[in-house]
């Protein structure tokens, strides 16, 4: 089973305090001076392979690992970290020309979806939104593209006992699903409280992957190219490529100023708080 | 513009799917004419239907119910397999053949999100997920979502039709519902394609609500609780003053209180009448679960916590303190109304 | 004649009210240990002898009749304000042992801008504290990672230091005044005073005694001017950790005072993301901080110090700075660590021991060798290294820094597997080379093997102190002092 999982690492947002939210007339946000992190999806899909992995009996039903990134330089850390904790391939995608992927799932999937018709892969996993869109639609447009089914908010990933079927469990209105299901197939994971995290590697895993080489794709030799005025990729697919355009970026509306209620001691601000709005509200 | 509301009769959800639309809708100021209601169901036919405010500005009627005049059609499809997507696209393509709309809405979650985006990638179409804000005034479409993890909004014009949402979670008023006996129908009849990924499928329902979602007044607590026995104290002043319990993500994961009571955009998004937030800092992910209470109030000892910044009353003290006041004030009304007079001393 | 369990509750209760005499189990659980054992604890296993009781402290006076009570009837006590301790000073192994939490004990009495002095209970937070200080333009110059969490009574009692203390000093040159109650349930006074010379510094009986000699329930400590405006950062990248003690070394011995100057290995330096900056190389940092004229005569100076040395490269300052801002561990941390290490059984610790100049760099590269030698379960270890934080004239701390999956282990084992024989052997290597076994987290319970050897033929001073002011040995038994 090739199964490739999909990850993009983004700023650790916490960092940010009010004062740094700002952008360029790209409106571009610069978050260079903060560290990135996966996001909790991605972590989730990135561990949950690595245990379906470890559930190999027999050398016939081994499980190959990719991880995959659409990044520039920087993302060669992350890769050699994945390497290290087990995966046999760390692959990055590099747009030769730096274009703004930010708010472009279409153009992501169909990066994906070339590298993942050239490899022949059985799993994609991904995560249910990252990046800095928050987009929530580059699993679901990879499917399309591929022409595979998917399951979206997956908490769950273990083997069926028919070693070439999977147990998916995911989560649906009211309830959660758990589906038996035959490959190849698009998973996109959710995130709950028992989501898990990845693991580390230790000392000797990561002097191994030192020797380790990180795989880099450019764009074109995917049969692609990305330009970067207009975001399309110049192929010759017959769907349109970027289907939304970025006007502006704006921080959420600061609601009216809180109202604080002064008072020597707690008695006395508890007091105020039920006189002058509590005893009206609360249905005594 | 022809739109349609996609929704899913059996959802569990309905109602509250259905306002988080309206709420988007009545955003709008605008009426819409000839709009439809395509409702997915399994199993039983629906006799009620639930309301959408496709006209707004029409406004209420003397009975209570919205002068929906803008509503022309329901087109009920009957579905076999209720929880593969692939069934709801087959149907809304041939949907879309007979009736093209140009504006789609679909419901906040799962299912919403995945069919909006995948339709509009069969029919060329652009598609928007989580979207809070839809403007309709110039030709293309303008959508506001969130973006960079909850901490900005993004404005976008999509650029072909049809122009495919789904709308953001948002706790708002849940949607009525209606008789619609007045309101023309289509019926699809039952149609079985066959899906032969899918070997087996076990649907477990969620155990049943503590009543957390539901109710009226909410006590929130947060890491300025700092221990477990502090917990119990407060669990106890909730249940005098008549309050469910929630709490954030420490408590939560200190195992101080169960999972199924967390707030915030890994748990529960609530919208209570009166929403009490003591000893929560109030970070993005948090107060995303609380910002459309009716009214919060929020009790930090540090004044510049983020919890005040949507917060309408605010408290700058001991949370123990204050709540264990307050609940003595709340127990004197409870025993003897009126009583809970004013102990402060007029100066 | 020992009292049972019962009796000695219901004897508290009869001093202190009930309502002040915990013995709820879960709260006598957690009042059982401290971060030393957070593995088991976090698996529900608690190998600690529980407690008899948590009592709840109120006033000085409600503490010198506790004591005096446990004195008489020889009962342990364990004194515990924040509870974020790191070396098992907290944990209650001598059975029916009561713990003695001072938390209660929250009011800042005075804050003096005329003096420069600021007053608080044993039990105030530290965080509460500089918040209502920054209010007024001050600030304590007390910054350790704990500060959302720590409390007065045992940031004290610990001998602690902070981030800041190569310009602010350390707990013990910040304390003025103390009031503290010994185990006969003798309440003594230390007045605020700039300096004196009346006889041998008492102060330092109670500063770091870590509750073997007495119950602190208040302090004063000196504040300063609090001037974040003109903050400025430094950082480099560099190839030798040798080369960073050097350039701390000339920093100091030159005179400047920057109030942080850090050098990061590179180990150390990738758990906290520096390698996305800084590749795989050191990190040295410097913060100048004051007014105006000294923060930039400061920067100035270590620049030019940095300059000549070719393997320091710099890094943009603005990286450090937001690292910098974001290293405390409030309760969202502490929860968040809790929920991995029980998903993936991954642990860290620190163990922190401090050196002269011209020791320093043999312990760092010893400390890591003997570990990497001799430590049979290395393979576990996903994470060895360290990095220095506390500067002074005449030498530097040195934290060493260690991560591991637990393997093949009860929760209650985690300890002797790993935890204990990774701090046995740093602490070795540092006694060898004349460093000290620790800098700034206290002796605890696990260190206390080699107290006789940290002290050499001066424990005869300590060991008088433990006999004069606790003969019963009543007072957190089994820290800083080894059982015998």
């Amino acid at each position: 089973m090739k199964i490739a999982v999909c990850f993009k690492p983004i700023a650790d947002y916490a960092r940010l305090s009010q004062k740094d939210w700002k952008w360029d007339e790209g409106h571009r946000v610069d978050t260079s001076f903060i560290r990135r992190i996966f996001n909790c999806f991605e972590e989730s899909a990135l561990e949950m392979a690595l245990t379906l992995s470890g559930t190999s009996e027999h050398a016939s039903d081994l499980i190959e690992l990719t991880a995959l990134t659409v990044d520039n330089q920087q993302g060669d850390l992350f890769l050699k970290q994945l390497l290290a904790v087990g995966y046999n391939y760390g692959v990055r995608i590099q747009c030769k020309k730096n274009p703004d992927l930010r708010f472009t799932p279409l153009v992501m999937s169909h990066l994906i979806s070339a590298y993942i018709k050239k490899q022949g892969h059985d799993l994609v996993i991904l995560g249910m939104q990252g990046g800095e869109g928050d987009n929530g639609q580059t699993g679901f447009l990879l499917a399309e593209r591929l022409g595979w089914p998917c399951i979206g908010e997956v908490s769950r990933i273990i083997r069926d006992e028919s070693h070439d079927c999977l147990k998916v469990t995911s989560r649906i209105d009211g309830g959660t699903l758990v589906q038996t299901v035959h490959l190849p197939m698009v998973l996109i994971m959710g995130h709950s409280l028992d989501s898990p995290y990845l693991r580390v590697p230790n000392l000797k895993q990561k002097l191994r992957a030192k020797k380790k080489q990180v795989i880099v794709i450019s764009d074109i030799e995917l049969g692609t190219y990305i330009d970067p005025q207009t975001n399309h990729a110049l192929t010759n697919a017959p769907t349109p490529e970027n289907d939304k355009t970025l006007m502006d970026l704006r921080k959420p509306q600061a609601s009216q100023s809180c109202v604080f209620i002064e008072g020597e001691n707690a008695m006395e601000q508890a007091q105020q708080l039920y006189d002058q709005y509590l005893k009206e509200r609360l249905p005594l | 513009m022809k739109t349609a509301v996609v929704l899913f009769a059996d959802s569990p959800s309905l109602n509250r799917q259905t306002g988080e639309i309206n709420a988007m809708l009545s955003n709008l100021k605008t009426n819409f004419s000839n709009a439809e209601l395509w409702l997915f169901y399994k199993d039983a036919q629906p006799e009620i239907f639930p309301e959408i405010h496709f006209a707004p500005l029409y406004g209420a009627l003397a009975d209570g119910t919205l002068a929906d005049k803008a509503l022309s059609i329901i087109r009920l499809v009957a579905m076999e397999h209720e929880h593969v997507s692939e069934s709801y696209l087959q149907w809304l393509q041939h949907l879309m053949d007979q009736y093209p709309m140009e504006l789609l809405v679909f419901p906040s979650d799962g299912l919403g999100a995945e069919l909006a985006t995948r339709l509009a990638f069969r029919l060329n179409g652009s598609s928007c997920l989580q979207v809070e804000g839809l403007d309709l005034t110039s030709q293309k479409p303008k959508v506001k979502k969130p973006v960079y993890g909850n901490n900005l909004t993004a404005e976008f014009v999509l650029e072909y039709p049809p122009y495919c949402l789904s709308v953001a979670k948002q706790a708002c008023a849940p949607a009525k519902m209606i008789p619609g006996e007045s309101i023309k129908k289509e019926i699809f009849p039952l149609h079985k394609p066959g899906f032969d990924w899918v070997k087996e499928m076990v649907m477990i329902p969620d155990k049943p609500d503590t009543g957390l979602a539901d109710s009226d007044l909410v006590l929130i607590l947060g890491q300025g609780v700092k221990s477990k026995e502090t917990m119990d104290v407060l669990q106890g002043i909730a249940n005098t003053i008549g309050a469910q319990l929630g709490a954030s993500r420490p408590v939560v994961m200190n195992a101080w209180i169960d999972m199924n009571r967390l707030i915030g955009a890994s748990g529960l998004i609530i919208s209570p009448k009166i929403c009490i937030a003591a000893g929560v800092s109030g970070t993005g992910v948090f107060s995303m679960g609380i910002k459309c209470s009716e009214f919060i109030v929020a009790i930090n000892i540090d004044s510049k916590a983020p919890i005040f910044q949507i917060a309408d009353i605010g408290i700058v003290g001991d949370l123990q303190d204050v709540l264990c006041e307050l609940e003595k004030i709340i127990k004197a009304e409870k025993d003897m109304p009126g009583s809970a007079e004013s102990r402060i001393e007029t100066k | 004649m020992t009292l049972t369990r019962t009796e000695i509750v219901d004897h508290l209760k009869n001093i202190l009210g009930q309502e002040r005499v915990i013995t709820d189990e879960e709260v006598l659980k957690e009042n059982s240990h401290d971060r030393y054992k957070k593995f088991e604890t976090i698996f529900n296993v608690y190998s600690t002898p529980i407690p008899a009781a948590v009592v709840k402290l109120g006033n000085t006076s409600q503490v010198s009749e506790v004591l005096k009570f446990l004195n008489e009837n020889k009962i342990n006590s364990v004194a515990r304000t924040g509870g974020t301790a790191t070396e098992g000073g907290l944990e209650t192994i001598v059975e029916n042992s009561v713990v003695l939490d001072g938390s209660p004990m929250n009011q800042i009495i005075k804050i003096d801008p005329v003096n420069m002095l600021a007053t608080a209970q044993c039990g105030v937070n530290l965080g509460e504290l500089e918040d209502q200080l920054r209010k007024q333009g001050f600030t304590t110059g007390h910054s350790p990672q704990s500060l959302p969490l720590a409390h007065m009574g045992g940031l004290v009692a610990t001998r602690s230091i902070g981030q800041f203390s190569t310009l602010y000093g350390a707990i013990e040159d910040m304390v003025i005044g103390l009031e503290a109650v010994f185990p006969d349930g003798e309440i003594t006074r230390i007045k605020n005073v700039p300096r004196r010379a009346c006889g041998p510094d008492i102060r330092h009986v109670i500063i770091g005694n870590e509750g073997a000699l007495c119950y602190i329930t208040e302090v004063t400590v000196k504040i300063y001017r609090y001037y974040p405006e003109n903050n400025r950062y430094l950082a480099w990248k560099l190839d030798h950790m040798e080369t960073g003690f050097e350039i701390l070394r000339k920093v100091m011995v030159d005179g400047y005072r920057p109030s942080m100057a850090r050098l990061y290995d590179v180990e150390d330096g990738i758990q906290h993301s520096f390698d996305q900056f800084a590749g795989k190389k050191c990190v040295l940092m410097f913060l100048a901080e004051g007014n105006e004229l000294i923060a930039r005569a400061t920067a100035e100076g270590i620049a030019k110090i940095v300059e000549p040395y070719e393997e320091c490269q710099p890094l943009d300052s603005k990286i450090i700075e937001n690292w910098f801002s974001h290293l405390n561990w409030g309760p969202e941390q502490i929860a968040e660590e809790r929920d991995l290490i029980a998903k993936n059984l991954h642990i860290g610790f620190t163990t922190e021991i401090s050196g002269n100049w011209d020791c320093i760099n043999t312990i760092y590269e010893n400390a890591l060798n003997r570990i990497q030698e001799d430590f049979p379960h290395i393979d576990d270890l996903t994470m060895l290294g360290g990095h220095s934080s506390h500067s002074y004239q005449t030498g530097t701390n040195l934290y060493f820094v260690y991560d591991y999956d637990v393997k093949d282990c009860k929760p209650e084992e985690e300890i002797t597997k790993y935890h204990n024989p990774l701090y046995a052997m740093i602490v070795e290597e540092t006694l060898k080379a004349g460093g000290s076994m620790v800098h700034h987290h206290g002796i605890g319970k696990y260190r206390t093997q080699w107290t006789k050897e940290e002290h050499g033929s001066a424990y005869y001073i300590l060991k008088g102190l433990k006999d004069q002011f606790d003969p019963n040995g009543i007072m957190n038994a089994g820290t800083v002092y080894p059982l015998e």
